[in-house]
């Protein structure tokens, strides 16, 4: 998805457009922009829950030794 | 050890004494044979002591004055009677019945010296005693098939450990013919395989038990390769076979008593085999248990460390793996606003919304003034509207330069 945004930004930047097409793709980067977004949370979330389940688990494992 | 229990007196222990003397049949009408020293006469009894090599006993001779009896020293005499306690002076004494002079020394003791001289350099009577089998399996006897000791020792044996083999050589016991068979029983139970031998008759005169004295027979004696018990006569006679023999006993009883554990002996034995036993297995069972309680605490500890380190390494693992992922997100978070800084910057709206206008040629934005040329139609789009211009002015000249 980051690719996909980049070759917009660079479409943007250097291909000719006409204005519509220009705003159509500006659009479209701006919604890959937010999805983007949304995803680096959710990983984000996603790798803290799990480093947190670990802990948890080997704290266990010092307790029973 | 001293007894507590009772303090005796002197007269009770005398007089016991004097009991047990005057009550055993072997002190009772008794003959011996002994050189007369120190005899003197005393209120017309006659004192004298008899000797032989090695010891002596005092004897006395009641009415001997009256009875015309005198002795010189020196005089070897064969004198009849009973040995008696004397308690006011606590002593024994042999009490002559009668007396007989003998013209020289008795013709069998010097022959018994002789004998026993000769043997004795031989180095025969030093022979080291041999132990006696605790649990013998197979017993040789010599002596005669008929004879009361042979039943003596049958008896014995069936009472106290009935589970021996008991193999009869059968000898003469008694006279000159005796010697031949006696010396054929001892090379013939020296074939055979036996874990003792038994030699026994029954008491007897001196004549009787000669045989047990023959130089031939000691020898052949000496010469078993088996252990030896010799049970020859009754409680005093002393016989040559005797002092090679390993264990001498007084009777064929005690021969055989000798020869063959007692029952209770067994079970004692047997008994405390087993309590060994019973606390040797105990220990072992004790150790095995200790030494399998402390292998299996090793195994369990070590296991467990090697467990500890495995979920140590994994979980060092999972954390190298969310740092660098963290990492990772932070890099893409970085490229993302990068790109959206620069996508929000050509935003074609924002720009028109800034005051700026897009000039469009046949629909396409024109973003190089060397694009275009003299006439051109241009399209000049504000945020609010169009309008259509014109180019007046050809840059194409300029374009080459």
């Amino acid at each position: 998805m980051i690719k996909e945004l980049e070759t917009i930004v660079e479409r943007l930047e250097r291909e000719d457009l006409s204005f519509d097409e220009s705003v159509d793709l500006y659009n479209k980067g701006v919604e890959i922009y937010k999805e983007l977004i949304f995803a680096l949370k959710e990983a984000k979330i996603q790798i803290q829950d799990v480093y947190a389940k670990i802990q948890s688990l080997y704290g266990e494992s010092e307790i029973e030794s | 050890m001293i007894s507590l229990e009772k303090i005796h007196t002197v007269s009770e222990v005398t007089y016991y004494i004097e009991s047990l003397i005057n009550d055993d049949p072997y002190l009772t009408d008794i003959q011996i044979v002994g050189e007369v020293t120190d005899s003197k006469e005393r209120n017309g009894h006659l004192f004298f002591i008899l000797k032989d090599e090695f010891t002596s006993i005092g004897c006395v001779c009641f009415g001997a004055v009256s009875r015309g009896v005198n002795l010189v020293d020196g005089q070897t005499v064969q004198a009849y009677g009973d040995v008696r306690v004397y308690p006011p002076r606590g002593i024994y004494r042999f009490h002559c019945k009668s007396l007989k002079i003998l013209p020289q020394r008795g013709l069998l003791y010097l022959k018994m010296r002789e004998i026993y001289n000769r043997l004795s350099k031989e180095g025969i009577f030093e022979k080291p005693k041999r132990p006696l089998p605790k649990f013998p399996k197979r017993i040789g006897v010599i002596t005669s098939r008929n004879s009361a000791a042979y039943q003596d020792v049958l008896r014995t044996i069936q009472e106290r450990y009935p589970v021996v083999e008991i193999f009869l050589y059968h000898t003469g016991v008694q006279g000159e013919e005796a010697r031949d068979t006696l010396i054929k029983a001892l090379s013939d139970a020296n074939l055979e395989d036996l874990d003792v031998v038994i030699i026994t008759r029954g008491g007897g005169s001196a004549d009787d038990l000669w045989v047990f004295n023959d130089e031939q027979v000691v020898k052949a004696v000496y010469n078993l390769k088996h252990p030896v018990i010799s049970g020859v006569g009754h409680q005093i006679d002393t016989v040559f076979i005797d002092l090679v023999a390993d264990y001498a006993a007084h009777t064929p009883t005690a021969a055989a008593q000798a020869a063959v554990p007692d029952r209770s002996q067994i079970t004692d034995y047997a008994r405390s085999l087993l309590q060994k036993a019973y606390l040797h297995l105990g220990q072992k069972v004790k150790n095995s248990q200790v030494h399998i309680e402390n292998l299996g605490k090793e195994l369990l500890k070590s296991m467990n460390d090697k467990v500890l380190n495995r979920v140590h390494l994994t979980f060092e693992n999972a954390e190298k793996l969310t740092q660098s992922m963290q990492k990772h997100l932070l890099l893409c978070e970085k490229r993302v606003e990068l790109l959206q800084a620069k996508l929000s910057s050509l935003n074609p709206e924002g720009i028109l919304e800034r005051g700026y206008a897009i000039i469009e040629k046949d629909t396409l934005w024109v973003k190089s003034a060397w694009k275009l040329n003299k006439n051109d139609e241009l399209t000049v789009r504000f945020s609010d509207g169009t309008v259509k211009v014109i180019v007046r002015e050809d840059r194409s000249d300029d374009k080459r330069t």
